[in-house]
């Protein structure tokens, strides 16, 4: 079994599930939740430069450091 | 009268069906985020006339930036009638919560499946009778681009608001304290609604050539500069403040329009003084007219043509994506990119765009950086047209003009107080634009810009006549000269600057005139165009800022933006080595 790896770890072109939100911020909570990043949902990695890039069902989302430091994802 | 609002994720296709309702065009873009502002319009559905409101894109009641917040402040106020929560069908599972927000807050809402093309394309089926049957609230398909589902959605607007003519009560509450796992629940209560009839196939739409392009650090960057050099250079310099003004100002108004209308005025104005308000040398004709439609108009609008193609063939995101890192430096983030770039063609325009930021740290900074740094497309293709002659000039103007802009947003950035900005933003699918809607689009600007730009137009002829004739505007010149003359320029150029107050393209356009004349130097029209371009933002421009980020920073932007550009200007002169004139 392996453990939660941040999205910051994880390699591009890997996907996997995600399992944790690390924030108790609830504006940065809903801004993830409502583009789909919500814990149980797969995703997929597709860049980490020059920022990262999510394929969330059928939505790509950009995101900076900031945010991908806050999501935890099971490979 | 009843209400309607249209609420639903920024680039669902709201704006487009309030034009289907109302038949009036909001400028609808791929782009999240250009509906900054609440229309309202009314519609006749059916027989019935109703008030409809389109909002700005919401992704959920709790909201971050302030076009969200206008969208739920309007929920509030109007407590409409009915609600239409519109969504992307393949996108459902992310969009139902908030039809349950919706629900639950007390609001009587009509849930909209649109782009059922696109999601019917990639495989998504949704059994949408058995999802009407657990929300309790009627749901429809549609695909508003192609016109589909629009009379089904009026059927159901008169059936639902004749049907429930008392207004039920709301139950909406400020719900800001709403922990994590209230948010989580929804979500995972949206899951269960749509478990068993909704199913998306795994067949994700694979990036194509292009996207991955767009996306790529390098390919990102030369991506960036071929369409700055088509876009700005080619389509808005070469041929809008090229062949386009040359045609119009040129041949149309300068050879034909105006000798006759001058011809035709002498015979029937008989006095001089009254005759120069038309004709004279800031004539509304020769002046004001010949500006207006013969020179900015051109310009003005294959900038908003160009820019509307870029904004619906959903690049914009993406090239805001790739600035991001840059951005960050100017305590901006990617999203800075959309008011910047839209500055290149209004700075007025761009003031008001500068909403879609999240802080209002951040919308100082942009503010600050349209106003110094960044030319409105008909200064912009004015100054491209004018020292395109000199690549040397054209390179220089361009390096100074550039270097300010980034070193003025990096000092900003390190001296006003406020958290740093953080960037998230969703990737619209790359698409090839609809020509249609990109001409509606580019008239629904233009036709903004000439609700701003007649009246001023009108007002700065006549207030540059009433200086003439009372003898001030050669004072004015006059008190100016010393001025100019520290930054080598000769006091000629005094009435280029002063329209360049009231006007920055008119500025831009009072340059041209006189290095058509003959009367600047390479050097000195150099120094000219560089100040003037870092020069005080025009007199629309000042008003939008003044509204939107009030009086006293106003003042404080515009007072360091003319301290900046005379000291570069002087600067300048010293390194040129020309003489104090």
């Amino acid at each position: 079994m392996h453990k939660p790896l941040c999205l910051l770890d994880m390699p591009a072109g890997h996907s996997g599930k995600i399992v944790e939100l690390a924030t108790e911020n609830r504006a940065i909570l809903t801004k993830l939740m409502s583009l789909g990043i919500v814990p149980g949902i797969s995703v997929g990695l597709l860049r980490r430069y020059p920022g990262f890039i999510l394929q969330v069902g059928y939505t790509l989302v950009a995101l900076d450091h900031s945010f991908a430091e806050l999501i935890y994802i099971l490979l | 009268m009843q209400t309607i609002a249209l609420i639903g994720n920024p680039n669902v296709g709201k704006s487009v069906l309030f034009y289907h309702l109302t038949g009036s065009y909001v400028t609808v873009s791929n782009y999240p985020g250009t509906t900054v502002e609440v229309s309202s319009g009314k519609a006749n559905v059916n027989g019935q006339m109703y008030l409809i409101y389109d909002t700005p894109g919401m992704y959920s009641f709790s909201s971050i930036t302030e076009e969200e917040a206008v969208a739920r402040r309007l929920l509030i106020q109007i407590h409409p009638d009915l609600v239409v929560h519109v969504t992307d069908a393949k996108n459902l599972p992310r969009m139902l919560p908030l039809t349950l927000e919706l629900i639950s807050a007390g609001f009587q809402v009509v849930l909209v499946l649109n782009m059922m093309d696109e999601a019917e394309k990639v495989g998504v089926q949704i059994q949408k009778t058995e999802l009407s049957r657990r929300l309790g609230i009627p749901v429809l398909e549609a695909a508003f681009a192609q016109g589909r589902g629009v009379i089904g959605l009026k059927k159901e607007i008169v059936r639902h608001t004749s049907s429930t003519a008392q207004k039920r009560q709301h139950r909406w509450r400020e719900q800001l304290l709403e922990d994590k796992n209230v948010t989580l629940e929804r979500h995972r209560k949206a899951e269960r609604i749509l478990s068993g009839i909704f199913s998306a196939p795994d067949n994700y739409t694979k990036t194509g050539w292009l996207d991955a392009l767009t996306l790529h650090p390098l390919g990102g960057f030369v991506l960036m500069l071929f369409v700055l050099y088509v876009g700005l250079y080619l389509i808005v310099g070469r041929f809008g403040a090229g062949t386009l003004v040359d045609l119009l100002e040129g041949t149309l108004l300068g050879e034909i329009v105006i000798p006759a209308v001058s011809e035709w005025l002498q015979v029937i104005v008989p006095a001089k003084s009254v005759l120069d308000i038309f004709t004279g040398e800031f004539g509304l004709l020769t002046m004001g007219f010949r500006y207006a439609f013969g020179i900015i108009l051109p310009i003005v609008g294959t900038y908003f043509f160009v820019f509307a193609f870029l904004e619906d063939s959903g690049y914009l995101p993406r090239l805001a994506f790739w600035a991001d890192i840059a951005m960050k430096r100017l305590g901006l983030n990617g999203r800075a990119v959309i008011p910047l770039t839209l500055g290149l063609g209004c700075g007025t325009m761009a003031v008001l765009v500068t909403r879609t930021l999240e802080s209002e740290r951040e919308r100082v900074i942009a503010t600050f950086l349209l106003a110094l740094a960044v030319p409105c497309s008909a200064q912009l293709g004015l100054m491209l047209a004018l020292l395109s002659s000199e690549p040397v000039y054209l390179f220089v103007w361009a390096a100074v003009v550039g270097g300010i802009f980034f070193v003025a947003g990096f000092l900003l950035h390190h001296i006003l107080p406020g958290r740093h900005a953080c960037f998230f933003m969703e990737l619209p699918p790359l698409r090839l634009p609809k020509l249609n809607a990109i001409c509606k689009k580019t008239l629904a600007r233009m036709r903004w810009y000439f609700f701003e730009v007649i009246p001023v137009f009108i007002v700065v002829s006549i207030i540059l006549w009433l200086l003439k004739q009372t003898g001030l505007l050669q004072s004015i010149t006059f008190q100016l000269a010393p001025l100019l003359g520290w930054m080598g320029l000769p006091p000629a150029m005094s009435t280029v600057f002063l329209y360049g107050f009231f006007r920055r393209d008119y500025g831009a356009a009072g340059l041209w005139d006189l290095y058509q004349a003959g009367a600047v130097s390479g050097g000195q029209l150099m120094i000219s165009s560089i100040v003037l371009t870092l020069f005080l933002p025009c007199l629309a421009q000042l008003v939008m800022m003044v509204r939107e980020r009030g009086l006293l920073i106003s003042s404080m932007i515009v007072g360091s933006v003319s301290v900046i550009a005379y000291l570069v200007g002087i600067t300048l002169r010293i390194f040129t080595g020309l003489p104090v004139y």
